[in-house]
């Protein structure tokens, strides 16, 4: 199908939906065509190879107050007019909401740049197996290569009733690939971006395989209090978990959230600031959010004091602040979500972050990280794919994986260097953007046996 | 309801069909029709009620000696043709980076049907009545002075599917699930604690219909749920310590799912999924050698459990669904098994564990209904006499393992102490945390038949592009001796 195709598709079905819906009082419509094609090798070798496309009519119709939502993958203007007939029904039967916040009226979006890339979106598997196969050389003989490279288009319109009409694509490439080696060696990597032309297997492979030949038996080594230096998967992780814990608006209204009560006290060290732009360059993406409400920056943390929290129609309307673009796809039971993060980034390479370590551990990722305690910001998880003792400034041995318990907070208030150079994390699918940073008082529960 | 057979069936051989005429020396064609319905209420406001339907083909191919897989969801001759043209494109791609040919456990030709029994249809039940049930029971929970939030939802899927295999299989499967629960959460000054009902995270799921739902009387235990949140919000911390520890029935079925399920799946065991989900530390060879945990330790893989929310008739491969000894007396007997990864370890037949989570996904191993068989203890009570000090822990709240399935912590919502044989004094954010085998080794009883339940998991999450499976774990409480416990 043509992007002209698509795009008198989408506009086809946006009609139906909302003549179909002339009874209800609102209608809210997005239809979204996904499209993706991934290449996942393990064994330096392709084991599964997928190419797959699906587009979604979803409509939210509200009536007297009350709501109902249906999704359809029938993109006839029948199968659109049917799911407009099943939200009514539903709606019909539901209580009237108190809290309904409305739906999304006319706005223009901001600026945001050219998301899309062509190629990508026609990304051959032959192209995706090239890329792959360049990393594999990077594998050595006593390696094995494991991973994955997609490509994926998405393309949304958004209109209601109210006025709100948005139509926005964008392209995605990820590479990730762990490398595996003897004696517990492993190594990891990853790249990712707008356009697959941007991703250089060979430099992921070879990342991932000097990852891996550093971390030949790993020493034992003492669980307890430790200075780290976390690479920017790792924090990652941290920034991503802050965002279920601390930055949603709906949590922080009914108090369950780490920033409950602390809104304008210091949380987190000086050095620390995060904000969260689907806007800015870097980020990838649609410029509006699930209920149709533009993106915007929010401050959430700025230079340790908190700052701020996202919300959606929803919790902006309790608030009375209103939604600030971080609203998922309605109906959505769980609240407002920040997802592109970003911590600033500071002053010191990563090797200046390490010699600013006398003893003190390098964290390459971490792995399987659970919230334990929201409120007090407490996740537990595994370090993976290259963990190292620091000794005097230097990184001098591999050791083996630990099991940390922290307050992420508590941490962070501890962190006394931020690193110089902002990555792109995505891993988990995301789009964080973090730094390296050094953070005095880490606390690792158990280690393992490699 | 239509068959699909009828709708379908010619347009999926006809798949098939091209893929074999094109070069392919296997191709299965799986059409899916899904619905799903889902109902949330908070403090006794509904805040979603929505529906979903998606109905589309997913044709897998092996061809020069590479798998694979192209789905769309327009079920139209032309388009499926194409698909399958693309299947073939995209396995003689992967094959530029070398064959690595499956060896493929054979499967008898099976032309079948089979649905799950039901008592009442889920998408039967009036809207209004399910609305009214959570209503009720998040009004209850509020009422409890001190409940800040209370939260109650239900689910229903419907699964219909039909899959045809150049291998002359043809099998036509209609499964219906659904499930529900409760939540409550006060909150404090620096603590908000959470109580749920029947499980956390959701609740607890079947391969039933609303029978499971009434069953489950979320009403009838809205108030004591409420009351233990706010009971939790001003209990001491969890002691720290090495002691006896006493898991509930949900809690143990975790502890399966994550130090059991995972690291028995043969593809994660030959590092197939090493990338993203990680690998495990056993290996093929472990199988009939290695002791996984005390006598008191059988577990089996089984699929055909009643109601159970991995119950199915055949697996996306069409292999029946069958019961699998997995650890007998503590000895590790079996592990989750494809055609693929059982062809290359030299076993005459898969486990039937493989499927996708829609049309648009690639099938692959998932756990079934992986259960630890119940034990002798009768109540427990039993279980907890002679244990001068420990800990009882209920009800997940949080979960981490490594990489190889070793190391892990859990956290749950509830727990008591033990003294003199008695539940005691309850504590808050309990955790406990161990390693696979030394744990599974301190087992030392486990609840009998009466005890013994099957729960639904309706999030267990794997692969790339990541594919949430429904699967479940029978379990009783079960004892564990000199483990390292506390709050983090």
């Amino acid at each position: 199908m043509s992007r002209s195709d698509d795009v008198g598709l989408a506009d086809r079905l946006v009609d139906a939906a909302l003549a179909a819906g002339r009874d209800a009082d609102g209608t809210e419509v997005t239809i979204s065509r996904h499209r993706e094609g991934l290449t996942r090798f393990a064994a330096n070798v392709v084991h599964q190879h997928v190419a797959t496309d699906d587009t979604t009519v979803a409509v939210r119709v509200v009536l007297d107050g009350r709501v109902g939502a249906c999704t359809t993958n029938d993109v006839s203007p029948e199968g659109a007019g049917a799911a407009v007939r099943s939200a009514l029904a539903a709606a019909r039967l539901t209580p009237p909401d108190p809290h309904w916040p409305g739906l999304a009226g006319p706005v223009d979006l901001a600026p945001w740049g050219d998301r899309h890339d062509e190629s990508t979106a026609q990304a051959s598997p032959d192209e995706r197996v090239a890329i792959v196969a360049e990393l594999v050389a990077q594998v050595g003989d006593d390696q094995r290569g494991a991973g994955a490279l997609s490509t994926a288009e998405t393309e949304v319109t958004f209109a209601t009733t109210e006025g709100a009409h948005h139509q926005a694509r964008c392209t995605r490439a990820a590479l990730s690939t762990v490398v595996m080696g003897p004696n517990g060696a492993s190594g990891w990597a990853e790249d990712a971006g707008i356009a697959l032309g941007g991703i250089d297997g060979s430099d992921v492979g070879a990342r991932a395989a000097k990852l891996c030949r550093d971390t030949v038996n790993p020493e034992p080594v003492e669980p307890g209090d430790h200075t780290v230096v976390l690479a920017s998967p790792a924090v990652m992780t941290l920034v991503d978990h802050l965002g279920l814990c601390a930055f949603s608006g709906k949590a922080w209204t009914e108090g369950r959230s780490a920033f409950s009560g602390r809104l304008g006290g210091p949380v987190a060290s000086p050095l620390i600031s995060i904000y969260d732009d689907a806007l800015e360059e870097g980020a990838g993406g649609l410029p509006f959010d699930g209920e149709g409400t533009p993106k915007r920056r929010v401050e959430l943390i700025t230079k340790g004091i908190a700052s701020g929290v996202v919300h959606d129609r929803a919790s902006g309307a309790r608030a009375g602040v209103g939604s600030t673009g971080h609203g998922l796809p309605g109906p959505n039971p769980w609240g407002p979500y920040p997802g592109h993060l970003v911590l600033s980034p500071g002053a010191e390479s990563l090797d200046e972050l390490i010699a600013g370590v006398d003893h003190g551990l390098l964290v390459t990722r971490f792995w399987y990280t659970r919230v334990v305690n929201p409120k007090q910001s407490l996740i537990t998880g595994m370090t993976r794919d290259g963990t190292f003792r620091i000794r005097e400034g230097r990184v001098v041995a591999p050791v083996r994986n630990l099991r940390y318990n922290v307050s992420i907070l508590d941490a962070m208030a501890g962190c006394d260097g931020v690193g110089n150079e902002l990555h792109t994390c995505c891993d988990e699918g995301g789009d964080t953007r973090v730094p390296a940073l050094r953070l005095r008082s880490f606390t690792f529960t158990s280690v393992t046996d490699h | 309801m239509r068959s699909l057979e009828t709708a379908f069936g010619a347009t999926a051989q006809r798949g098939v069909d091209i893929a074999i005429g094109l070069g392919a020396t296997y191709a299965d064609a799986r059409v899916l029709d899904m619905a799903g319905e889902r109902c949330s209420v908070r403090d006794g406001e509904v805040e979603g009620m929505s529906q979903s339907t998606s109905i589309g083909i997913g044709l897998r191919v092996i061809a020069d000696g590479c798998w694979g897989f192209a789905a769309t969801r327009d079920l139209d001759a032309t388009s499926v043709e194409s698909t399958a043209r693309l299947a073939l494109q995209v396995a003689r791609s992967g094959a530029l980076l070398g064959p690595a040919p499956p060896r493929l456990a054979p499967v008898d030709p099976t032309i079948a049907s089979w649905s799950n029994p039901i008592v009442e249809d889920p998408f039967g039940v009036a809207l209004e009545e399910k609305i009214a049930l959570l209503v009720a029971a998040t009004l209850t929970m509020r009422a409890v002075a001190g409940v800040a939030v209370a939260e109650a939802s239900l689910a229903a899927w419907r699964r219909h599917s039909l899959l045809v295999t150049s291998e002359g299989s043809r099998i036509e499967q209609r499964i219906v699930q659904c499930g529900g629960g409760i939540e409550a959460t006060a909150v404090g000054e620096s603590e908000a604690q959470n109580r749920s009902y029947p499980n956390s995270f959701g609740g607890d799921y079947g391969t039933e219909g609303f029978e499971l739902i009434r069953r489950l009387d979320l009403v009838g235990n809205a108030e004591r749920v409420g009351r233990e949140a706010v009971m939790l919000l001003h209990a001491p911390p969890c002691p720290g310590g090495v002691t006896t520890l006493v898991l509930d029935g949900s809690q143990v079925a975790l502890q399966v799912h994550e130090s059991i399920g995972h690291p028995i799946e043969l593809d994660r065991v030959l590092g197939m999924e090493a990338a993203y989900a990680g690998t495990s530390f056993l290996t093929p060879g472990d199988v009939g050698k290695l002791r996984y945990g005390s006598p008191h330790l059988h577990v089996v893989a089984d699929s055909t459990t009643p109601g159970a929310l991995g119950t199915f008739g055949f697996d996306d491969e069409g292999v029946a669904a069958t019961c699998t000894p997995i650890v007998s007396e503590g000895v590790l007997t079996g592990m989750l098994t494809s055609r693929e990864s059982a062809g290359e370890i030299g076993m005459t037949r898969s486990g039937a564990t493989v499927r996708a989570q829609s049309w648009a996904h690639l099938p692959m191993i998932r756990m079934t209904n992986v259960s630890l068989l119940p034990g002798s203890a009768g109540s427990l009570d039993e279980l907890l006499d002679g244990v001068d000090d420990g800990i009882y822990m209920e009800t997940n709240r949080s979960w981490s393992i490594d990489d190889r399935r070793v190391d892990f912590q859990f956290g749950t919502e509830w727990a008591q102490e033990i003294k003199g044989g008695r539940l005691g004094r309850v504590v808050r954010n309990a955790t406990y945390a161990g390693r696979t085998l030394p744990f599974w080794a301190s087992l030392d009883a486990v609840g009998g038949p009466d005890l013994w339940r099957a729960w639904g998991l309706p999030n267990c999450g794997k692969g790339q592009p990541p594919q949430v499976g429904y699967v479940a774990h029978g379990a009783a409480p079960a004892r564990f001796r000199n483990v390292q416990v506390g709050t983090p």
